[in-house]
Formats: structure tokens, C-alpha cells, sequence
């Protein structure tokens, strides 16, 4: 009991609750300090609204839907967006000003929210919400039908003069209405409102911000310009996400005064076609070994969408995007991880790029990002700088281009330090084993690889599906990364292989590096993939489990043996999973995790659910 | 209180004791850590054996199997309504499978792989704010129609 009220004691004296003195845009002037005679009195709807909706471009709530899907969890990338409100430029000529107007559009929220504005020194944002004065535009965000008379288009106002060197910002108080005319209840939801500048914001689940903004050009004319907001109006620790609970539009007029705007992202049209995959890939890193089978040596949860120009005829690529999360590495080899996508080479691409995200921070890699890492030579050491491989030559022999998503997964649990030049976490079981030798508060990047396609190169029936060849490679940077497949015996398989393709050594050590790949079945390797790896051709090399490419099998399948007086074989070392595809305890092999996976192996047309069906959950990693 | 102290040279031995037994690397035989007790068992009853389960190694898979966990799907979806409308293909994790954008009274043909386990997919039909969603079968599906929002 004392401990209970030792907590309550601490959070009522760290934590003083947030007292706003509320403003209210007026009919007539900027800001009244009484709403009664302003708003609805059982609505809080402005009395002043004007509607626009037949200026507004007709699809441009598809549109904004198409880019924030009801019940979706949000893209991460417009959570990523640098452009988060609306400065003015500081170099207009004296006595230019923008003027603001603010169009609710929708609303799909149970809560009966209120939208505000703020504004601020761009220089100078506020640290706190007590440095802001609150204005409050509809303290009743709620349409016709859901608690409000708000409909599409309702426009407000603000009759303000915003000069340059001025921001303006906007924020939510989540079911703040209080159910008379604009007044607001006297305590918050969350503590707070949540504003567009993130740094005011709790920082829960996806991170502090609570909105996504895009630049909605379908509705610009020369002179104005609009942004289109969307507000997730619960914690992200807990709700659907959508970031689409309150939708409203911003016109700014001159649009030619905003600044950076072309750092805000660009509302897309919902005519384009989407496709779209969500999956996990998991991969067994020992090849051309079978290992111990537990299939979590890199398993990476994946996310790709394609779009279509949405053509009935003539259908072609416009974009893919790609994205990655690291789920587990359950491997004492450094691994790379690399995707060739089927039909696309390298003279189709109009714009291609790698997001790198880790707590929070992104690091973008374009085809001229250097990146670095570290020698060890001789008892020195010393940094080495060099261009990221983001696009590497046309590998395949179909000529598909190939793309590095990491050089080395341990990569994407560190932050480099340079002055130490090491990766904190060199080596380590992450998500596969409670004694992982990781650090305790380890987390991995996301990866993002978008690619953007020169118009009308590539057609929709020629490209392959997805997840096309996302793949393997064993990691070759130098002593950190020093290639762990070969120990020097003559019992590897490795090492006698190294004996016979002495061109791979490094200064710094032997390593097939990118010339080891690993792939899903139905792919041969690109066309630096060294096949020359069995005992059918070098003297010593440990027999190995891999068919052999040269002597016209699949090498990313196993070769039939006799095991135990059963003849077995032809088993994979990559497997596409669907979503939430949970991978085994570390050295637990999969198919005591998953009991049907064997008979669903001997025949694909039975037990196809064996993923989802007598699950051994104790088999199972679990945080 | 007795306090237990956990030299770090011990520590790090334990650690890196289980990080080098991390299969990446090595053909091992497998364990589970749920098996790996020391703790002394007294049985009354005598112990029988249990026969080792089988495990994937032994399995000889065909030659053209092709470890597919997914299924393309193909059908026609029909817009009869007035409205220009977007469909939404959503599978049972709420993953968007498909996003088309189809005119007032015309077609489209849809195309998207979905869980080779899955039965139902979601149909989300939009225009502006008007929404409509339904469970769709995909068992042996050749067209869905859109007629109008209620």
C-alpha cells in the first residue's frame, strides 16, 4: 500500500497536469476568447463556415485514403516525412505574408475531437505545450451522423497574416469537445494534445508523431496550394494506427511562400493500381550444408508493394517498394542480404534508394553514399571508406540488376562508431536464443529500398513475383566481417574450396564474400554466384548436401542421399512464409516446431496449412 | 541477505559459450533448451524409450516440389454502381493485398497472390467517405460485383 501511494506521490509531483487557456478563431477576427457566440451550441460547429467542396479535386479523398487505408497501419516512410508544417519563406520581399485556410475533409473517429492551430518562430519552436497559445478551428471535429454537422469542405478562415520566418503548426485534443459550443473538457485524454511538431508529443509505439501530411498538387491552383493532414488520435502503443481519425486540408496562399515544400510528400492518385505482399523469408545460412535445419539463421519479415500506371492495356511498373525488418539472426556467419528483382535492369531505373531506419533515425543510401568500415592488417588498424554497393552490375543471366540491402545483418543491430571503429554488436543471436550474447536493448533497422522506374520500360507481365530474389550473400568487409565458413581445417568444406579459388582472398583474409549466395529454389544465383564449391571438384573438400549447378542440379536444393537407409534430398535453404510466421527456438529444427512441415515437404499438395496447424509454440522463439 | 555475486569472466564464458554454439555454423545435432535440465528425476515407473521424432533431413521432397506457402488469385470485379469507386483487397492479417481503381459500370481484372491457407479475403469498396466491406470467398472465385453503397 505505501508503495502505491510513493507512486501516486512521484507522478503527481513529475508529472503536473497541462492547464491551456483556449482561444477560439472568431467570425470576424482572429481569435475571441469566448466561443458562444461563435460556434453551435449543441454542436461546436463554426457559424462562419463557408464550403468548398466543388474546388477541391473530386477523387482527392480517394486519393489520400489510397496513401492512409482505413484500419492500415500507417506507411512508415510518411512518418519519416521531414516536412512535418508549414514555414514561410524568410527571403519574401517586405510586407509578403501567406493567408491560411483550413477545410475539414473527414473523419472516422469514435471520439468527438477538436482541431487547433499554433504558430511560432520557425527558428525557435516551442520546448513545451505551455509555450503555445492553443486556437482552436473546430472544437468539434465530428461529421454529420457521428456526432457533428461538419461535412466535406467546410472551411474556416483564419484570417491570419503569416509573415516570413513564421510556422504554422496544428494539434488534436482527442475527444476534447465537451459537448457545449466550443469549450473543451478540463482534463486530456493522453495528458496533453498531440501536436505536428513531434517533439511536443509523447514518444510511444511508432514514435511522436501522432499525424502524416501530404502535398495534395491535384488541388492546387497557380496562387494556392493545399496540404492534406491526417491525425491518429490514440496512443500508438494501442489502436488501429490509420493516422485517418481527423482529415483536413490546408490552403495556403501564395503556395510559392512556403518553404521546403518539395520535402513534403506528394499526395499520389488512387487510379495507379497496387500490388501488394506481406510475408517472412527464412533462411538456412549453412549452405551448401543442410545445418541444423531450424530455418532462423536470418528470417526478415518483408512488405512490397507494386504500382501499376492502373491501365486496362498496356499495363507498366511505375514503382516498387520494398520493405524489410530483421525478425531474427540465429547465425555465427556474417551474412549480406541482397534482392534481384526478375524483368527489371538496371537502364529501366529512374530514381532508386535505401532507407536505413533505427531507433528513430534514418539514414538514406543513394547510388553515391559512402560508407564505412575498418582493417586490421598487420597489427594496425584503419578505416576504409567506400561507395555503398546500392545498385551492383547486371548479375543475372537474365540481366536483372541486383540490389545490397545490408552488407553484413550484424550491421543493422550496431551504430558504427567511428572513433572506435567497431559495430557494437560484431557478432550475436538475436531473437533465437534467451542467452543471445546481444546487447539487452538491441533493436534492428528497418530497410526500405524504393526504385522508381523510367516511364512505360517495364511491362506488368514481365515482371516476376514477389518477393522475386530477395537472397543471401556471405559477407566479405574485412577483419570484422572475416569470412567464418572455413576454420582452416580440411574438415570444412570451406576451406578446401579456398585452396582451389584463390582469386577471392582478400589482403585481409580469405572469403567468397558475395560470391556465396543462398537463394529460394526456384532461382540459379546471379551470375557471380561461384558454383564451383563441391568435392566433385576439389580434393579434400568435405562432402557437401548441395546439388551441384555444373553437373545439371538445382544448387539450392539438397541431393538425394541415402540417410539412414531412406533416400532423401532435395530439400530447400530458403523458405517465403506468410506474415506472422513465427521461427524456431535456436538449433530446433523446424519440423519438430511444426510437426505437419515434413508431410507437406514430401508433398506439397497436402497439409498446406502446416504452418498454421499443430504449431509446437513451446519450439518457438518467444521473446 | 545473501547477495550472489556472477564474476564477469564467467559471464562472458557463458555467453560466448551459447553464442558459439549458434547453428549458422555448424551441423550439430539439434536441442531444444526446454530439453537441456540437470535436474536429478526419480522415476517409479520404468521409462519407455519415446521414438526420436523425424526430423526434415530424413525427408526426401520431389524433385519439382515448389515450397509455395502462397496461391495466386484471378478474377473479374464488377463496378455497376454510379460511382467511380476503389476496391480494396485486404487478406485476414488486415495486409493490403490489392488497391484498383474502377469506373462506373465497367470492370477490372484483379490479380494478387494471397496465404495458400486462406479462404476468405476482405472487399473494401470506396468512394470519398462512403464505405462498404464484405468477406469474400475465394474458393474457385470468378468475378465479385459492387452494385452500390446502402
Amino acid at each position: 500500500m505505501c508503495m502505491r501511494f510513493f507512486i501516486l506521490f512521484c507522478l503527481f509531483f513529475s508529472n503536473p497536469a497541462l492547464s491551456i487557456t483556449w482561444s477560439w478563431v472568431g467570425s470576424n477576427q482572429a481569435t475571441v476568447d469566448d466561443p458562444t457566440n461563435n460556434y453551435g451550441a449543441n454542436n461546436g460547429l463554426p457559424l462562419t463556415l463557408l464550403n468548398i467542396n466543388d474546388e477541391l479535386d473530386s477523387d482527392m479523398l480517394d486519393d489520400f485514403y489510397g496513401m492512409v487505408p482505413e484500419q492500415q497501419e500507417v506507411d512508415p516512410e510518411l512518418l519519416n516525412s521531414t516536412f512535418d508544417n508549414i514555414s514561410i519563406k524568410e527571403d519574401l520581399p517586405d510586407g509578403d505574408y501567406a493567408t491560411i485556410k483550413v477545410t475539414f475533409l473527414n473523419e472516422g473517429a469514435g471520439y468527438k475531437n477538436a482541431l487547433g492551430y499554433f504558430t511560432y518562430d520557425t527558428d525557435t519552436p516551442p520546448t513545451s505545450p505551455d509555450e503555445i497559445e492553443h486556437i482552436l478551428i473546430f472544437p468539434n471535429g465530428s461529421k454529420v451522423g457521428s456526432g457533428g454537422d461538419l461535412q466535406q469542405g467546410d472551411q474556416v478562415d483564419l484570417k491570419i497574416q503569416l509573415y516570413p520566418g513564421k510556422t504554422i503548426g496544428f494539434f488534436i485534443n482527442s475527444n476534447g469537445w465537451d459537448g457545449s459550443y466550443g469549450y473543451q473538457k478540463g482534463s486530456f485524454l493522453y495528458g496533453q494534445p498531440f501536436y505536428t511538431l513531434p517533439s511536443l508529443n509523447p514518444t510511444v509505439g511508432l514514435g511522436p508523431r501522432y499525424h502524416v501530411i501530404l502535398n495534395d498538387t491535384e488541388s492546387a491552383t497557380a496562387e494556392t496550394g493545399y496540404f492534406a493532414y491526417g491525425f491518429e488520435d490514440i496512443k500508438t502503443s494501442g489502436g488501429d494506427k490509420d493516422y485517418n481519425d481527423l482529415i483536413f486540408n490546408v490552403a495556403v496562399t501564395p503556395i510559392s511562400a512556403v518553404k521546403d515544400i518539395e520535402e513534403a510528400i506528394v499526395l499520389n492518385p488512387v487510379d495507379d493500381e497496387i500490388n501488394s505482399k506481406q510475408g517472412t523469408l527464412a533462411f538456412e545460412d549453412n549452405w551448401p550444408m543442410a545445418g541444423d535445419y531450424d530455418f532462423n539463421d536470418a528470417v526478415l519479415s518483408y512488405d512490397i508493394t507494386q504500382t501499376n500506371n492502373g491501365e486496362t492495356e498496356n499495363q507498366y511498373v511505375k514503382e516498387i517498394q520494398l520493405n524489410y525488418e530483421i525478425k531474427a539472426i540465429g547465425a555465427t556467419f556474417h551474412n549480406g542480404i541482397a534482392v534481384s528483382i526478375p524483368g527489371l535492369n538496371s537502364s529501366m531505373i529512374n530514381f532508386v534508394e535505401l532507407k536505413k531506419t533505427k531507433n528513430g533515425v534514418t539514414k538514406t543510401i543513394n547510388t553515391l553514399t559512402e560508407v564505412s568500415t575498418y582493417i586490421s592488417s598487420g597489427g594496425t588498424t584503419q578505416e576504409k571508406t567506400y561507395l555503398y554497393p546500392l545498385v551492383k552490375s547486371d548479375e543475372s543471366p537474365s540481366n536483372a540488376v541486383s540490389f545490397t540491402l545490408s552488407e553484413d545483418l550484424f550491421e543493422e543491430l550496431s551504430s558504427f562508431d567511428k572513433n572506435q571503429l567497431v559495430y557494437e554488436n560484431r557478432g550475436c543471436l538475436f531473437n533465437t536464443n534467451k542467452f543471445s550474447g546481444c546487447n539487452s536493448d538491441v533493436t534492428s533497422s528497418t530497410l526500405q529500398l524504393t526504385i522508381v522506374l523510367a516511364v512505360d520500360v517495364l511491362l506488368v507481365s514481365d515482371l516476376g513475383g514477389m518477393p522475386f530474389d530477395t537472397y543471401l550473400f556471405g559477407s566479405h568487409k574485412n577483419d570484422i566481417y572475416r569470412f567464418a565458413r572455413g576454420n582452416g581445417s580440411i574438415n570444412d568444406w570451406f576451406t578446401p574450396w579456398s585452396v582451389h579459388n584463390t582469386q577471392y582472398e582478400s589482403a585481409n583474409g580469405p572469403g567468397p564474400g558475395d560470391f556465396l549466395e543462398i537463394h529460394l529454389k526456384q532461382f540459379s544465383g546471379t551470375s557471380k554466384f561461384e558454383t564451383r564449391y563441391t568435392d566433385d571438384e576439389f580434393e579434400n573438400a568435405k562432402s557437401i548436401d548441395a546439388q551441384n549447378q555444373i553437373n545439371g542440379g538445382n544448387p539450392f536444393i539438397s541431393r538425394q542421399i541415402s540417410h539412414g537407409g531412406t533416400i532423401t534430398g532435395n530439400l530447400p535453404w530458403v523458405l517465403d512464409l506468410p506474415a506472422d510466421w513465427k521461427h524456431p527456438k535456436e538449433r530446433v529444427d523446424i519440423s519438430l516446431a511444426y510437426p505437419n512441415f515434413i508431410n507437406w515437404v514430401e508433398d506439397n499438395n497436402s497439409n498446406t496449412d502446416w504452418y498454421e496447424t499443430d504449431v509446437q509454440e513451446n519450439k518457438l522463439f518467444n521473446k | 541477505m545473501m547477495r550472489i555475486h556472477c564474476p564477469k569472466n564467467i559471464l562472458a564464458v557463458f555467453i560466448l559459450t551459447n553464442a558459439i554454439a549458434a547453428c549458422g555454423g555448424g551441423g550439430g545435432g539439434e536441442s531444444d533448451e526446454n530439453n537441456n535440465s540437470n535436474v536429478d528425476q526419480v522415476n517409479e515407473m520404468p521409462t519407455v524409450p519415446s521414438v526420436p521424432s523425424k526430423v526434415t533431413i530424413e525427408s526426401l521432397a520431389s524433385p519439382d516440389a515448389e515450397f509455395r506457402t502462397d496461391k495466386p488469385i484471378s478474377y473479374i470485379a464488377y463496378n455497376l454502381s454510379s460511382h467511380d469507386v476503389t476496391l480494396y483487397v485486404f487478406d485476414n492479417r488486415n495486409n493490403l493485398l490489392h488497391r484498383s481503381f474502377i469506373v462506373k459500370e465497367s470492370d477490372q481484372s484483379i490479380t494478387y497472390n494471397v496465404s495458400i491457407a486462406d479462404k476468405n479475403v476482405n472487399h473494401t469498396w470506396r468512394y470519398r467517405e462512403n464505405v462498404m466491406s464484405s468477406s469474400v470467398s475465394i474458393n474457385n472465385i470468378t468475378s465479385n460485383t459492387f452494385s452500390g453503397f446502402l
